[in-house]
């Protein structure tokens, strides 16, 4: 039997459990040195992200305070060097019985609405739409990645291409779509779809719908990928109806990837300038907001009216921002790197 | 070649409860000396391991190599070679440019890198493999290549992160070898992680015992093996577990603490009151022996392992079952009754704490 | 019955799925078709001729090729320097714990999200400083301001992909952090870096607020506004086919990049937005 060395050393015994709670204060104790590593990564990545920060204060952070500051003045393109400080004045005034200013302009609200309208019908519509697609590309058939790639074109052209291209189609003479249109008899005349103030606004969300559906589409689509197998497979077990499956199970999986698709829509829906720019250009009745401020800054020269109105777009975008930082608490923090 | 030590060493990761992820720790290892620190996961091993690499801050403490403190020390300076579990391979180079890309980095001649890597490749067998890359390799080669680019530079310590826990068993089993082999060769102060016991046993000159942040036993394998400091260790280390009996000690006479009819139990300790009892189940016997306690049983589960058979045995001593390891095959009924026997000089016994009474010197066996 | 049902549902698909193709590729047929002088006369649908006229017309009639140069030329300067300050800069913010990441990657999202025009009139300040007024450089500068945030937001999130381990041995072997980047994560990361480069790219060409306020000469305008500008004899009547000819002409090299590359956009719109 093997037992020759049984209690036959003295064992190194360390800190037996019994022994430790002592040990608990050391928490408490001088700051811990950083080892070499620690303090040359620290150091080294503060100096890899200086270009990226000089960068962005200066052509980002600094323009935008600038144009911030500029609200407050009677800047105008042609003496953009001497100008003075004129408080409000921009934003609103009370001048011989009138209101003066941007709040106090018809056309800047007609620009706000038209800017709602458009960023909220379009992005509910492309949300609809691009889960639809995202539905029929997630299924399996022969040719899905030339369909997938296909569906990215329109993402992918140039706003100003698309919106020729759809000018061109929309054409109240030769364009193809009322062509289309009276051929299948859903309307009996042309229309000048771009021009009529019925059917403008309504154009410019469908244009507007097409171009971006795809990049719905493709982030849910990614969404989609992530969900695990097994809760469909046991549905499928369980004999539950697709539909129901879909709105039971899927749109709670997807929701929240699709609710940053939303948001990420919304914003880049509220600074709409191209489109609108080249499909209805300077009709009163498509207006929104960056082209009513750019059309003040550059066409009429009046740099601190439109710095005004361009800062009021930015805090709308700002807001939003942050109302979806503080709803959603992004995680930032690279969980799982150390 | 360098050997380490450790004076109250801690590791707190600042967060939201701050993880005291190492407490206190005094450790001292030799030069030329293979250490194995083993424990189940989340005990602080790995983070003590990569505190010696120097990836990870020191809390608080001291660490020195040789005569040198290296609590600030890059890791690049302290003079190591760490095989990783993951092995950690570049992925985009070639074999060897992964061993020769720690050596270039110090602007080693290109005639001097070739003849260090070819000789390291040479010792590990893997001289066909250098222009391959890592996805082109199996496990057991990968796990060369790692273990190659630690050695190619000739470091001073050795440092291996549960470096064969990816491979399937036969594998961890010839690579444990040829470690140990590599070791007997280059004497180079290592330091081995490790969740397996059995690793531990084989490999260690000196086996770490660690759980919670804190040392539970430091010495060689046998030694903690034969007499473990504490019941943390007794369970830990030994396949299968050992078995512990509540038990009250008066003197060197012990009664089972969960038996009706108490039996008493001359065993080669001394002490009162409540105390664990603990006995490996290849220690128990199943003839009579002199000395050696009774116990009547059931047999409750076999399991043949061919080499051995463990018995499941139930008793009125214990809650759980008794496991009993016969060698060779033993054919028993379910619910058959026999009797067992503990004898005492193999009996170990544990304080309230769990500590181990440090068994009587009159009693040393033969 | 059930064969039926089977087979009713596939052509149902079947069809939603050709529905799919004729919306998103139509009108580019139209606008193809249309360059080859369909919309005029009787060809609604179809090409009239199949002649390269009006392609020649854009060539000839303005400095179209001039404006693809300046366009390929913004465009690739945006994507060299963006990459370099983004690639460097996400390392710092992937891998290294320090106070303010946080803080610094809000930023960073939040410069993403500014309206153009939201800067626009103090850019234009900054750009008549610089003296790069109506030149190039008034864009790129623009442009790799404007593309930095989301390259470094993608390059992050591929970033902390990289396993820890890998660093770690590079920095037992001794690397620096400029090592680890250029040595090891920049090989490993290369289809990363081709999909950041991309959207950089397809950003930057398309490009028309900045390049419309910022250039005032024909020569040095980029192909988005070549073609906003595009106009025929009288004020109200544009000539379609031109305009179509040098849309399709900006538009084939980026469909030629979706086909290629269309694996790394969808990755690269995924990483930047689910993942954040």
């Amino acid at each position: 039997m093997d037992t020759s060395s049984i209690g036959a050393q003295g064992t190194k015994t360390a800190t037996s459990p019994s022994a430790l709670p002592r040990l608990g204060a050391s928490t408490g104790r001088a700051k811990a040195e950083l080892s070499g590593l620690s303090r040359q990564r620290i150091r080294t990545a503060w100096l890899f992200l200086t270009p990226m920060m000089i960068g962005l204060a200066f052509v980002a952070g600094w323009p935008l305070l600038r144009t911030i500051y500029l609200g407050f003045t009677d800047a105008t393109l042609s003496s953009i060097d001497s100008y003075s400080f004129i408080g409000l004045e921009n934003y609103l005034v009370y001048d011989n019985g009138h209101w003066y200013g941007l709040l106090a302009d018809g056309l800047w609200w007609k620009s706000v609405w038209n800017t709602l309208y458009i960023t909220v019908l379009s992005v509910s519509i492309e949300t609809v739409l691009g889960v639809l697609v995202a539905l029929i590309l997630h299924a399996k058939f022969p040719g899905r990645g030339l369909v997938r790639a296909a569906i990215l074109i329109p993402w992918a052209i140039p706003t100003v291409v698309s919106a020729k291209m759809w000018g061109w189609m929309l054409h109240d003479q030769f364009g193809v779509i009322n062509d289309l249109f009276m051929t299948l008899h859903i309307i009996s005349e042309p229309i000048a779809w771009t021009v009529n103030p019925d059917t403008v606004l309504g154009t410019i969300v469908a244009v507007d719908v097409w171009k971006t559906t795809p990049f719905m589409a493709l982030l849910t689509l990614a969404a989609l990928q992530m969900l695990p197998k097994d809760c469909y497979e046991a549905a499928r077990v369980d004999g539950i109806h697709p539909l129901k499956v879909f709105f039971k199970v899927t749109l709670p999986l997807i929701k929240p990837a699709l609710v940053v698709a939303v948001v990420f829509r919304m914003l880049d829906a509220l600074r709409i300038f191209d489109l609108v720019y080249i499909l209805t250009s300077n009709s009163e009745d498509t207006i929104v907001m960056s082209v009513y401020a750019r059309q003040a800054l550059i066409d009429f020269q009046q740099i601190g009216y439109g710095s005004a109105a361009s800062t009021l777009l930015f805090l709308m975008v700002f807001g939003l921002t942050l109302a979806y930082i503080f709803a959603t608490r992004l995680k930032l923090d690279g969980s799982g790197d150390h | 070649m360098s050997s380490i030590e450790f004076v109250k060493l801690d590791k707190v990761y600042k967060g939201l409860n701050n993880f005291h992820a190492v407490k206190g720790v005094d450790l001292s290892i030799k030069d030329g000396e293979f250490v194995v620190f083993v424990g189940p996961s989340g005990c602080g091993k790995s983070t003590l391991l990569r505190m010696i690499a120097g990836l990870e801050d020191i809390s608080g403490g001291d660490m020195y190599f040789g005569s040198r403190r290296v609590n600030t020390l890059a890791p690049k300076e302290r003079g190591i070679g760490m095989v990783f579990q993951s092995y950690a391979l570049y992925p985009h180079m070639s074999v060897y440019d992964n061993m020769a890309f720690g050596l270039s980095l110090e602007k080693a001649s290109s005639q001097n890198i070739d003849e260090k890597v070819r000789e390291v490749a040479a010792t590990l067998q893997i001289e066909h493999l250098l222009e391959r890359k890592p996805k082109e390799l199996s496990g057991g080669q990968r796990q060369r290549v790692a273990i190659g680019r630690a050695i190619v530079r000739q470091p001073n310590v050795f440092l291996f992160d549960e470096p064969l826990s990816n491979l399937d068993a036969s594998l961890r089993v010839q690579m444990r070898i040829e470690i140990i082999k590599l070791h007997q060769r280059l004497k180079t102060t290592s330091i081995y992680v490790t969740h397996d016991q059995v690793e531990a046993m084989t490999m260690a000159d000196k086996i770490v015992v660690l759980s919670q942040g804190r040392i539970m036993q430091v010495g060689s394998p046998l030694d903690i093996y034969n007499s473990p400091a504490n019941t943390f260790v007794a369970g830990f280390m030994g396949s299968p577990n050992m078995n512990f009996i509540q038990v009250t000690a008066n003197g060197s006479q012990l009664a089972a603490a969960t038996c009706d009819v108490p039996r008493s139990f001359e065993v080669p300790f001394q002490h009162q009151g409540a105390a664990t009892l603990g006995i490996r189940p290849e220690h128990i016997e199943l003839t009579p022996q002199p000395g050696a306690l009774q116990l009547e049983c059931q047999v409750s589960v076999v399991e043949h392992l061919g080499n051995e058979t463990l018995l499941y045995l139930n008793t009125d001593v214990s809650d759980q079952p008794l496991v009993v390891a016969v060698a060779g095959e033993k054919s028993m009924q379910i619910g058959e009754k026999l009797s067992v026997y503990l004898p005492p000089q193999c009996c170990h016994l544990f304080d309230a704490n769990g500590d181990a009474i440090a068994r009587l010197a009159t009693t040393k066996p033969n | 019955m059930n064969t039926f049902k089977l087979r009713t549902g596939q052509v149902l698909f079947a069809l939603a799925v050709l529905a799919l193709l004729l919306y998103t590729i139509f009108p580019f047929y139209i606008a193809i078709a249309t360059s080859f002088g369909a919309g005029t006369g009787d060809h609604v649908y179809t090409p009239a001729y199949f002649d390269l006229r009006n392609y020649l017309s854009v060539f000839k009639e303005q400095p179209f090729f001039h404006n693809i140069l300046n366009s390929a030329l913004v465009s690739f300067a945006t994507v060299a320097i963006s990459l370099l300050i983004a690639v460097t800069a996400s390392y710092a913010l992937a891998r290294v714990h320090f106070r303010g990441r946080t803080m610094l990657l809000l930023t960073v999202l939040g410069v993403s999200m500014f309206p153009q025009v939201a800067v626009l009139s103090g850019m234009f300040e900054l750009i008549r400083m610089l003296g790069l007024y109506n030149s190039l450089g008034s864009l790129i500068l623009s442009y790799t301001v404007f593309s930095l945030p989301f390259s470094v937001w993608i390059l992050t999130t591929f970033m902390r992909g990289i396993p820890k381990d890998l660093e770690e041995a590079a920095i037992v072997d001794g690397a620096t952090p400029w090592q680890i980047i250029t040595r090891i994560f920049m090989p490993v990361l290369w289809p990363a870096l081709v999909t950041t480069g991309l959207l950089a790219f397809i950003g930057a060409w398309n490009e028309f607020m900045f390049a419309i306020t910022f250039i005032l000469s024909n020569e040095n305008r980029t192909v988005p506004v070549a073609i906003s500008m595009i106009s025929g004899d009288s004020q109200y009547e544009l000539p379609w086919g031109p305009v179509m000819a040098a849309s399709v002409v900006v538009t084939v090299p980026l469909i030629a990049l979706v086909l290629i590359f269309q694996r790394k956009i969808v990755e690269g719109l995924t990483a930047g937005a689910v993942k954040g």
